[in-house]
């Protein structure tokens, strides 16, 4: 009987201990703000930017100024990022989008279109996995290419934007 | 034997409870008791109740619609009487159901007196009613939401507000309806 009790004692500690270590990830501080994950668990920021709606024709077109973000990726950087959301992990997974925008004439430029009233344009998968108590740990599942890249989801105004250099850069 | 298990077992129980309470924040911060109502926090922790009214989606036409218009926000009166001093970052607070996203669901707006109204254009339209272009960068004014008590969201602007007339507005998921919630404050000047 007491070894019993032990036993479930010595359970709950192991679990109680394990809960703690996950919660012991540093967390944004800020709700659906977007965040480099540097290997030490650091979080860096992205520059932040609320895309101009230009309309032409029957597109719409996402335009930030300037043709490179100012924050900055080589070619093989592991790129992890984290965001806090207020949602299930669930729900949350389904709102992140990693959109590639072109340089083009000192600004970065997306084509989409309204569809529902909201904009739509295809975004680079994802993975989305649950970070610390209340966050997102975010990784692209492919290895991005060369460009000009913005993190967001399809319910803020905000963009969260870096660039990636080729090798050698 | 018996009596040295039963000590280990109260330990470890201990442990876990000091272990649990241990993150709990200790702080007792000042919330507002209204669900979807924002305060402006003042520096001595008081709440102040921003200005409630029902902010309008409205369309102004040009040229009785041939040429289009404007699509705007607009808030009854010249002037909120709620006036807040020039100060780098002010905060305001609301308290929030858990999966309130504010980022997500209150925009923060500037808006310009007008013929006894405050406006704030959001897009032009043409004679067919077409969406031409957007003002949404000039006119939202971005800001950072963190965590404040036990249920709330303290939202503080990235930038400094210059004076003038502002509104958070609070929308429905995806939808601008007609009436929208709106918590509106004027910055004074400094010296003002």
């Amino acid at each position: 009987m007491n070894a019993r009790r032990i036993a479930f004692a010595v359970a709950l500690l192991f679990v109680s201990m394990g809960s703690a270590q996950e919660d012991s990830a540093v967390e944004p501080e800020y709700f659906s703000v977007f965040y480099y994950l540097e290997s030490s668990g650091q979080l860096t920021e992205l520059e932040r930017q609320i895309p101009a709606e230009v309309f032409r024709s029957s597109k719409v077109v996402f335009v930030i100024q300037g043709e490179k973000s100012k924050v900055r990726f080589k070619g093989d950087a592991k790129l992890l990022f984290a965001v806090r959301v207020t949602e299930d992990l669930d729900k949350a997974k389904a709102t992140m989008q990693l959109f590639r925008f072109e340089g083009r004439n000192g600004t970065r430029e997306l084509e989409g279109k309204i569809k529902q009233k909201v904009f739509a344009a295809p975004s680079l998968a994802l993975n989305t996995e649950r970070y610390g108590r209340s966050s997102a740990k975010i990784t692209p599942v492919k290895k991005l290419m060369p460009g000009e890249y913005c993190l967001t989801r399809n319910n803020i105004p905000q963009g969260f934007c870096f660039g990636v250099d080729a090798l050698g850069n | 034997m018996m009596k040295f298990a039963s000590s280990i077992t109260s330990l470890i129980l201990i442990l876990i409870s000091v272990s649990a309470a241990w993150g709990e924040d200790q702080v007792k911060l000042s919330e507002s008791e209204l669900l979807s109502t924002i305060y402006y926090l003042k520096s001595s922790a008081q709440l102040v109740r921003l200005e409630s009214q029902l902010v309008l989606l409205k369309r102004k036409y040009k040229a009785l619609g041939f040429k289009g218009g404007t699509t705007v926000f607009l808030a009854k009166g010249e002037k909120s009487p709620v006036r807040i001093p020039a100060e780098t970052q002010p905060q305001f607070v609301i308290r929030t159901k858990d999966t309130t996203d504010p980022a997500a669901d209150i925009h923060l707006y500037r808006l310009t007196e007008l013929n006894g109204s405050r406006v704030t254009p959001l897009n032009q339209f043409n004679g067919i009613g077409r969406v031409t272009s957007v003002a949404l960068p000039s006119a939202i004014m971005d800001f950072n939401s963190t965590s404040y008590g036990t249920s709330s969201v303290k939202l503080v602007p990235t930038q400094p507000l210059v004076a003038g007339e502002y509104c958070f507005v609070i929308r429905l998921p995806n939808e601008w309806p007609d009436k929208n919630p709106g918590f509106c404050f004027g910055i004074d000047a400094a010296g003002d």
